[in-house]
């Protein structure tokens, strides 16, 4: 099932190049998404296997799962965002060419065994996605796609530094196979190894947006079209994530734990702040959506070194993130579309105009920041109860005075959108067509998703996430 | 035996090498230029002639060249000029060295602040500020090489230098690039200074010694001559292997010296000054280049450079 | 003769941070490339081996050639040539440069006492040549300086490479060869698609988007 997932996107893309059309465009990204959510289906039931190079296993599954639900949804918001989009049928091809191999390459990172070929699809990925980061051709988004690739490119070179560290230190394994690695970890230098951490931090960061090297985040985000940003923020930092836990857990079996742990919980208070300072005086409202990214990566990382609890908290934070985050710029697609302008200031009477994408936003917006029968909550609640557990009572102060403070910021934002009245009538309204549903059916079904696995989870997706957690 | 023959070189030498540097920037001119030995004429004429003293002055402007030269010509004893083994020797006498020479320019500054006029002050800020800036630059290089030998007496520094074929090439390379430029600084050439510039907001040296006449204008001359003949010794010593063949070797270090002077000359001529605010850029070269010198050193001694 | 190339790589960084002509820096690019060529060839035992070929044409074609040749040809067009006011005068530039070099070589001599199994000039000029890198892209305003503090940057990673005792799988050099390509080639196209819009190659020009 895995050479399917590689080869439909190189093909179809080859075709796609010759046939210039919209709607063949929107079918075979949702074939894509169909075939992928299929396979993904089928690695529940038995763990597959191609080549030595690619292989599901308890860590990656997880990933998959977010990335083939993520994808799903954004294929199908894909048919609106398509048929109100005005470009020419050229662009749009081209849009989609990169939209397919730049999950290609996410599939790649994720399914992958050996630390050097992570690295080259992490690269691949910054490369596919910044067409598309540039599809509005606006000077901002021009910026926007420059400060990504550039920053991302230095980042992903440090992290090759950090991997050339690994291997100087590794040298009698020879191998850059993760289960190599994790297998002989007592014969690796700890001197090359600990050097090479914060590089690995530093550089598989710059991609997850963790501070202090989010700056490409929030311009990114926000000048990217929403089915990109949804991606980009609901699957792309997970890949980056992987990289780092898979690193961290070397750094586990090394027997440098508490060193590893120290500059994860730096790093994601680092994370807390800056999302926090920025968030409270913020005036567009996908720049907002984008420091929450950078706040949840933090938490995720602070989860992750907190250990026990908190790695059950780190897994099912990932995935209630992805969703949620995918809808929440979705729901700011609608509303950019309908007013289109990105400023908090400028949306008047959302209520009244779009009932439907009002609700949905203000609902996006209790999940995202952790109300009770959301996920999230659970998440938090579980981080706060591990940290008490284990006596950090100093960090313990910071997460929730930080968390306070963003959301508090948030919804100053978020609700004056949904109450601000019109002052006086604009005649704005689009015609109603059939293609309207789909604007609002990913996110309903993801928010459905989400109130299920809050209030009473299945036992299998229990289970999924108890056996990640276990890395 | 040899010491006499270091000291007579010393005193009667630095002119020469002044004089085949100005002898190749008027070849690269296109002229014909004054006689090699212009310069022993000029200070001869200058000794006979009288002194012509400010009454804005006070007892140091009459000394400070007379001790710029004493300071200068003791330095001068400790660096080895045609063997490996110099008049005067003593542990750590690289500090020695280096402080004599600061002590002369620290004389002759004073005394051209002396004379109150705005452009001595002038030029005695420039010139500090370029040789506060060499003096770490040089200490790198020095030390570097002390390190190396584990000796601190400065000829047995130049002398110890030769380790293996490699490594003492790219050293003697390094230190040689780092004292060339310390030769363009302390002796007040192009790209640091003009010497040949008539405008007194353009110049650097010269306008510190505005105000001096006679054999005071002599010394400062000889002087300077002489500082720059010393460190193209240090650099020439650092290039010849040792325990060579004593007439070899000292036919070898003059044609060096000669080369030294003549690729004074030819850099004179080829480049420009740079802009004021740039060449403290190109003094911290010498730092720089020191810096890298003592880090290989620093490697090689813990024997793991193959 | 390998540590000569290496300590003369070391000074063409000192060379870069110092000076304020953007056909300098391309050169020193260039001259980079022919140094990493010439330790190739010096450091490798088997000749003609696949590795090695490709080794040889990603220093001397791409790093030497046509990388430099492609810069030069954007700088002419739009008729870059001066760096004039970077953000730190060009004399702490230098200082700071130097600084950095020795921090390097602390590195690399901790990593002397602490682990045995790295050639430590190696290793220290290229953390410096890195960090040197990536002060240039810091302290500098023109974005086709930016792109060539990032070539150092890769440069300084491909010596790191060449310091491991064992060698390294040929992935990972694809790796580093399809970071340096395609990078360029999108640096260069987003390059001239930012030259065509603002008409100005400052960053100064990219402050529209914050908060």
């Amino acid at each position: 099932m895995i050479p399917m997932l590689f080869l439909y996107p190189v093909i179809v893309s080859l075709i796609l190049f010759f046939i210039n059309s919209k709607l063949i465009n929107i079918l075979a990204l949702l074939g894509y998404s169909a075939i992928y959510l299929a396979c993904t289906a089928t690695f529940f039931f038995a763990p597959a296997e191609f080549t030595t190079y690619f292989k599901t296993d308890t860590l990656n599954i997880i990933f998959i799962a977010i990335l083939a639900l993520v994808f799903f949804g954004v294929a199908v918001y894909n048919i609106y965002f398509s048929y109100h989009s005005n470009e020419i049928p050229q662009r749009h091809t081209r849009y989609t060419i990169c939209f397919l191999l730049f999950v290609c390459s996410m599939t790649g990172a994720l399914l992958s065994t050996n630390l050097g070929l992570f690295w080259v699809f992490i690269e691949a990925t910054t490369l596919t996605s910044a067409p598309l980061i540039f599809y509005d051709r606006t000077k901002s988004s021009l910026e926007a796609a420059w400060k990504y690739i550039f920053i991302c490119s230095i980042g992903i070179s440090l992290a090759f530094v950090g991997i050339i560290l690994i291997s100087m230190g590794s040298a009698q394994i020879n191998s850059l196979y993760f289960a190599d690695l994790y297998a002989n970890s007592s014969k690796i230098n700890l001197f090359w190894l600990k050097l090479s951490f914060p590089f690995i931090i530093i550089g598989f960061g710059t991609k997850m947006g963790i501070a202090p090297v989010h700056a490409w985040l929030p311009d990114a985000h926000s000048e990217a079209p929403s089915p990109v940003s949804a991606m980009l923020s609901g699957t792309l930092l997970n890949c980056a994530l992987l990289g780092i836990i898979r690193i961290y857990k070397l750094i586990d079996t090394a027997g440098l734990i508490y060193y590893g742990k120290t500059l994860l919980i730096i790093m994601g208070m680092i994370s807390l702040l800056v999302s926090a300072v920025y968030v409270v005086k913020i005036k567009n409202y996908k720049r907002m959506l984008a420091y929450s990214s950078i706040e949840n990566m933090g938490i995720i990382s602070i989860a992750i070194a907190i250990g026990s609890t908190g790695l059950f908290a780190a897994m099912l934070h990932t995935l209630a993130h992805s969703l949620a985050k995918a809808s929440f710029f979705l729901t700011a697609g609608n509303i950019l579309y309908k007013f289109k302008s990105k400023d908090i200031n400028n949306i008047h009477g959302l209520l009244k105009n779009d009932k439907f994408s009002a609700w949905l936003w203000v609902l996006c917006f209790l999940c995202i920041t952790g109300f009770p029968p959301f996920p999230l909550f659970l998440t938090k609640f579980l981080i706060i109860k591990q940290m008490y557990v284990s006596g950090n009572y100093v960090i313990l102060l910071l997460f929730v005075v930080f968390l306070t403070i963003i959301m508090a910021g948030m919804s100053v934002s978020v609700f004056k959108m949904f109450f601000s009245v019109e002052h006086h009538h604009h005649k704005h309204a689009p015609d109603k067509n059939i293609y309207d549903l789909f604007a609002y059916l990913p996110q309903c079904v993801f928010i459905f998703i989400l109130i299920v696995t809050g209030i009473y989870m299945p036992s299998f997706v229990h289970k999924l996430i108890s056996l990640s957690s276990k890395f | 035996m040899i010491q006499i023959l270091n000291v007579l070189f010393l005193l009667a030498a630095p002119f020469l090498f002044t004089g085949i540097i100005n002898r190749i920037k008027a070849i690269a001119a296109g002229r014909k230029g004054a006689p090699l030995l212009q310069q022993y004429y000029d200070f001869f004429r200058l000794m006979k002639k009288s002194e012509v003293i400010s009454t804005s002055t006070s007892f140091i402007f009459k000394l400070a060249p007379a001790i710029c030269l004493a300071s200068t010509l003791f330095a001068g004893l400790f660096v080895p000029i045609f063997t490996h083994r110099p008049v005067l020797s003593l542990e750590g006498d690289f500090i020695i060295f280096a402080y004599l020479l600061a002590f002369g320019k620290f004389f002759s500054i004073i005394g051209s602040l002396d004379t109150a006029s705005s452009f001595e002050g002038m030029g005695c800020s420039r010139e500090v500020t370029f040789s506060a800036l060499a003096e770490p630059g040089f200490f790198m290089v020095i030390a570097s090489l002390a390190f190396l030998g584990q000796v601190t007496s400065l000829s047995s520094i130049i002398a110890n230098s030769y380790i293996n074929q490699e490594l003492s090439g790219m050293i003697a390379l390094l230190g040689a690039f780092a004292l060339f430029i310390l030769i363009l600084v302390e002796g007040c050439r192009i790209p640091v200074d003009d010497p040949n510039t008539h405008l007194e907001l353009t110049m650097i040296h010269e306008v510190m010694i505005l105000d001096n006449s006679g054999p005071d204008l002599g010394f400062i001359l000889y002087s300077n001559a002489l500082k720059m003949l010393i460190f193209s010794s240090i650099i020439t010593n650092l290039i010849i292997p040792p325990g060579l063949n004593i007439l070899l070797s000292v036919f070898i270090f003059i044609s060096l010296t000669g080369l030294i002077a003549v690729f004074t000359g030819i850099i004179e001529s080829a480049i420009a000054r740079l802009r004021m605010t740039h060449v403290p850029q190109f003094i911290f070269l010498i730092t720089s280049v020191g810096l890298i010198v003592a880090a290989c050193t620093i490697l090689f001694n813990f024997g793991e450079l193959r | 003769m390998k540590n000569f190339v290496i300590v003369l790589f070391g000074l063409t960084m000192i060379h870069v941070s110092s000076t304020s002509r953007i056909e300098a820096y391309v050169k020193t690019l260039a001259m980079q490339g022919i140094l990493l060529f010439t330790m190739v060839v010096v450091d490798n035992k088997d000749y003609f081996g696949l590795n090695f070929l490709f080794l040889v044409i990603e220093t001397l074609v791409f790093k030497a050639i046509i990388i430099p040749w492609f810069l030069m040809k954007i700088i002419r067009k739009n008729e870059i040539f001066r760096e004039i006011e970077p953000n730190i005068p060009a004399f702490w530039s230098i200082v700071i440069s130097s600084l950095i070099f020795g921090f390097g070589f602390m590195l690399s001599y901790l990593s002397i006492i602490l682990a045995q199994d790295v050639n430590p000039l190696y290793f220290g000029i290229s953390i410096s040549t890195m960090i040197t890198g990536l002060f240039i892209i810091i302290t500098r305003k023109k974005i086709i300086t930016h792109i060539m503090g990032y070539m150092m940057l890769e440069n300084g990673i491909f010596l790191l490479t060449l310091s491991l005792i064992n060698e390294m799988p040929l992935i990972v050099s694809l790796g580093v060869l399809l970071d340096v390509f395609i990078g360029i080639y999108l640096f260069g196209l987003f390059f001239n698609k930012i030259q065509a819009t603002y008409e100005k190659t400052h960053i100064d020009t990219l402050t529209y988007l914050k908060d």
